[in-house]
């Protein structure tokens, strides 16, 4: 699926998606794109409304032929519903100042929200209740899961007037959020990670606890990942305005040893907890997040 | 340090280059805000710091790798040690003045005179002065003079002495003593350049660098005309019961052929008188005789009549002749015993005493006697001496007499060596294989004592068997006359003083054998005896300008009846300056000493000062020859490599770069990975 979404028109390639400022207008184009290149919707299903009906063709369920039709038209055709789910999404976005990273036309906190939008505008579209949170150190906003067709706008302007500060705790926060989320649903957090791996397991087993379906959407900058520096180099962290003046040639074994261990124990408890950790670099095309959901969504659904 | 191509040294500014690379090309500090700074908190500032110091060092190293090719291509060399010293310093000119026998023939020594003062007035006020008057060895003075008008005092004085002429030492003192002297000058070599001083084969120090020698020949074209008289040896010793003393005398001439009387005086009166036709340019032997048969020692001379000397004396020859009874032997029986199979002293007193003609007349003794009335010691089986005995053993000998030393299988091996091994030609190291019978086999055939034995109707070494060799030490300065067969040495002689030794490695008894009933014993031991004795008469051989010691208490008077006494205990050398017939007197006993002047001063031939000069000076190896390109100067092989090793240091500078560059490269990687 994720090949399928990946071979997409280019107008979800990251560099249309960084000249789309409008959130609303990029889930628009991102999502309608992404739904062309699928075959046939299997949410359109059989559920309690009446839809439409169509032509029986080899290998449907007998069990959804109309026979009424059948006694009067001689004619097999199944009688097709509109899904209805009471299916509750939330979309947690990590705004912390690590987030503000990007070496390239992005930032990881800009990617993250066009994400969380093209989730949001997609969810919503399948009908799905769609709620949001915001964290740094703490909750920073919350909004709770609407069906409605204005809270869409909602959670886009949310996101739009939010900006990355303050340091990476995913312990406190997702706890929080873990304790707000009341009813069931599907839990997607969105963030670089680049915290306490033995905080973020307590607060991911939480979500768990509580039933939700979790996947997390991990997101770096290419340069996080490659860590392509090779000249004299002076960081300052983002979060703490510390300097570190260093070789970039010299750091990289180092770094790279450092960041393969944090991945692998991210991915160790994902996989402990029955959670999708997928990584996405901010050169990624959005619509493989969106393949992700609708795994999962058809999973929980 | 000097440079063959100083031009090429500019090229050292371009040292500056790394450095300005470094400046230029030197990486930027990439500022990068980053989220992922927990990956990175293990790296320190440290690291930084640590590049930017390697940084350094490579520029420094690529700085020293253009430096160092500058200098290669300029070649360096190390400039000598006396050029590069105090330029200040004085030019020194050296005047040697001959004053050598030689140089009082004919006008020598005035043009001598003459020539050294011209050398001292050419000097000039700027440099320092050295006089030195030299006649043989020993006879080199050194006068520092101040000024010029010293030095032509000193000149001035000089007169020739009746001594010879030791060119050669006298010339390596010179050069000794200016080695090391920075500011150079001339030696002035001012002789006749006697050719027999050069002709000797003696290597000397060569002229330090910065001085040229100048010989200044005073030889001239007039050549010697008269004749010399010289004889073997200043002692002759003859016996008594021989009616004729035989004198050999050679005379040569210079000039025209002449008719000439050479005789014969003992005690100034004339006993025999020869006429005889002298070459022209040439020498005749002829043989002077005498009857003296009265014991004792004469005061004799072989006289020139008929034909002017050379130099001054040089018609008269001193020697003193000897006439003894016979040669006196103690025997000392290390082991006297009544079985004379066992008594070594027996069978050496025997062979030595055997025949009514015998020339030896031996006796035994049980201790060591009075040396005086001995000429020869022989110590038979002998392992031990009281230090007194050792002591006056020592001085027997090196008074000119000789001394015997046979072995015993039961000499204690410590014992002798520390109280006889001193005198003897070895010492003990162990008796091998004391049962095991060996051959006695000749190690040089022209030796006397193997002549003497082994000549017609005398014997033959090949019967002799001997038992209880012993195997020698510290024999390194002996001579070997005979060998075992095993390769050690078996008869070996060793001079001591004026005297001589001799060892026998085995038993001279019945323990070693039949050697004593052989045949070859009798002249076996006669010829050590004789040989012994020759070395002995052969010591009083002395030459104008020897030392000759006093005994204590004795009084030396000169042929012009100058007396010199050795007072106390104390014993006192006396220069022997005069030639003729000296006399030492101890108490009762009269010691006669003939001196001579030395006879190759008549030889006036010289060489060339030319020749002299090539010689000594430096470049004298350096020939021309004659290539393709014109004229080459050949450098002697010490010139040459030192050259070569000048010009070497270029390429020791280039070796340097490969290490340098490897170190450069090895660092320029490891600070890239950094």
């Amino acid at each position: 699926m994720a090949k399928q979404a990946s071979s997409k028109p280019d107008v979800l390639d990251t560099a249309t998606l960084a000249r789309l400022s409008n959130l609303q207008l990029l889930a628009k184009t991102v999502v309608e794109g992404f739904i062309l290149g699928l075959h046939k919707s299997p949410f359109r299903g059989f559920s309690v409304e009446f839809a439409e009906y169509r032509p029986y063709v080899a290998g449907d369920d007998i069990k959804h032929i109309d026979w009424k039709v059948y006694a009067k038209s001689d004619k097999h055709y199944l009688k097709l519903f509109e899904e209805e789910t009471n299916l509750a999404s939330h979309v947690i976005v990590d705004a912390s100042a690590s987030m503000a990273y990007g070496s390239g036309e992005l930032t990881k906190f800009q990617y993250a929200s066009r994400m969380a939008a093209c989730l949001a505008y997609f969810m919503m579209g399948q009908r799905d209740a769609t709620g949001l949170v915001v964290f740094d150190t703490g909750i920073r906003e919350i909004l709770p899961p609407r069906l409605r067709p204005t809270h869409l706008q909602h959670i886009i302007n949310v996101l739009q007037n939010c900006e990355p500060g303050g340091e990476t705790d995913l312990e406190v926060p997702l706890h929080a959020a873990a304790e707000s989320i009341k009813k069931r649903g599907l839990v997607v957090l969105i963030s670089d990670l680049l915290g306490e791996v033995d905080a973020l397991q307590g607060a991911l087993q939480h979500l768990k606890f509580g039933g939700h379906d979790v996947i997390v959407f991990q997101v770096l900058d290419p340069h996080e990942v490659d860590f392509p520096f090779d000249n004299l180099v002076e960081f300052t962290d983002l979060e703490t305005g510390a300097k570190l003046r260093t070789s970039g040639r010299a750091a990289r074994e180092e770094y790279m040893k450092e960041f393969q261990a944090h991945q692998e124990a991210l991915r160790d408890i994902c996989a402990g907890l029955k959670i999708d950790h997928v990584l996405f670099d901010t050169r990624m095309p959005l619509d493989m997040a969106l393949a992700q959901y609708l795994y999962r969504r058809g999973r929980a659904g | 340090m000097n440079w063959l191509n100083p031009g090429l040294l500019v090229f050292a500014v371009l040292a500056v280059v790394p450095v300005i690379l470094h400046f230029l090309l030197r990486e930027r500090v990439q500022k990068v805000a980053f989220g992922a700074m927990r990956f990175l908190r293990k790296q320190t500032n440290q690291l930084l710091t640590r590049k930017r110091w390697l940084e350094w060092l490579l520029t420094a190293l690529r700085c020293a790798a253009v430096l160092l090719l500058a200098f290669a291509f300029a070649r360096p060399f190390f400039a000598d040690r006396e050029a590069s010293a105090d330029a200040n310093a004085k030019p020194i000119t050296v005047v040697m003045l001959d004053v050598s026998r030689s140089m009082s023939f004919g006008s020598r020594f005035s043009d001598a005179q003459k020539a050294a003062k011209e050398a001292i007035s050419a000097a000039g006020p700027g440099r320092t002065l050295r006089l030195i008057t030299f006649s043989d060895t020993g006879r080199i003075n050194l006068t520092d003079v101040d000024t010029a008008g010293e030095a032509l005092a000193v000149i001035e004085k000089a007169a020739p002495t009746p001594y010879g002429t030791d060119l050669l030492e006298a010339l390596d003192r010179v050069f000794a003593g200016l080695a090391g002297q920075a500011a150079g000058g001339e030696v002035h070599l001012i002789s006749d350049v006697p050719a027999a001083a050069l002709a000797v084969n003696r290597e000397i120090r060569p002229l330090p660098k910065g001085f040229r020698l100048k010989v200044h020949s005073v030889a001239g074209e007039s050549k010697a005309d008269g004749a010399v008289v010289t004889c073997g040896a200043n002692a002759v010793e003859a016996r008594a019961e021989e009616r004729n003393v035989q004198i050999a005398a050679r005379v040569m001439n210079y000039g025209a052929a002449r008719e000439s009387t050479v005789k014969l005086l003992v005690n100034g009166k004339e006993i025999d008188a020869r006429k005889t036709s002298l070459p022209a340019d040439g020498e005749t032997t002829l043989t002077l005789t005498g009857s003296v048969k009265e014991v004792g020692e004469y005061a004799c001379q072989v006289k020139l009549e008929g034909v002017r000397p050379v130099l001054k004396d040089d018609d008269v020859f001193h020697f003193v002749l000897r006439v003894v009874q016979n040669i006196r032997v103690a025997v000392l029986d290390g082991a006297p015993s009544a079985d004379s199979t066992r008594d070594a002293a027996f069978y050496i007193v025997e062979a030595l005493n055997a025949g009514d003609n015998s020339p030896y007349r031996a006796k035994a003794y049980t201790t060591l006697p009075d040396l005086r009335e001995a000429d020869v010691v022989v110590l038979a089986g002998v392992g031990k001496l009281s230090a007194d005995e050792a002591k006056r053993l020592d001085a027997f000998v090196k008074e000119g007499n000789g001394l015997l030393v046979t072995l015993a299988p039961e000499t204690p091996i410590d014992d002798f060596n520390a109280s006889i091994g001193q005198v003897a030609p070895a010492k003990l190291r162990l008796l091998k294989n004391a049962d095991e019978t060996r051959f006695l086999v000749a190690s040089d055939l022209k030796h006397p004592w193997v002549r003497g034995v082994t000549g017609e109707n005398r014997g033959d070494l090949s019967n002799v068997r001997v038992r209880g060799a012993w195997e020698l030490k510290d024999s390194q300065e002996a001579s070997v006359i005979l060998r075992f067969d095993d390769g050690r040495p078996a008869l070996i002689e060793k001079p001591l003083g004026k005297g001589a030794t001799l060892l026998f490695a085995a038993p001279t008894d019945r323990r070693a054998g039949d050697f004593p009933l052989r045949a070859i014993y009798v002249p076996f031991i006669r010829e050590c005896l004789h040989l012994l004795s020759q070395r002995a008469g052969a010591s009083g051989s002395l030459g104008l300008g020897d030392g000759l010691a006093l005994r204590p208490s004795s009084v030396l008077t000169s042929p012009s009846g100058k007396e010199t006494a050795a007072r106390g205990s104390e014993p006192l050398e006396a220069t022997l300056d005069e030639s003729g017939v000296y006399r030492m007197r101890e108490g009762e006993h009269l010691a006669l000493y003939a001196v001579n002047g030395a006879p190759g001063e008549a030889d006036l031939a010289a060489a060339s000062a030319d020749d002299v000069e090539r010689r000594f000076n430096p470049l004298q190896d350096a020939k021309i020859r004659l290539t393709d390109s014109g004229y080459e100067r050949v450098l002697a092989p010490e010139e040459k490599l030192k050259n070569e090793q000048r010009a070497n240091i270029g390429w020791w500078l280039l070796a340097a770069l490969i290490p340098l560059t490897i170190g450069e490269l090895f660092l320029a990687r490891y600070v890239g990975k950094t």
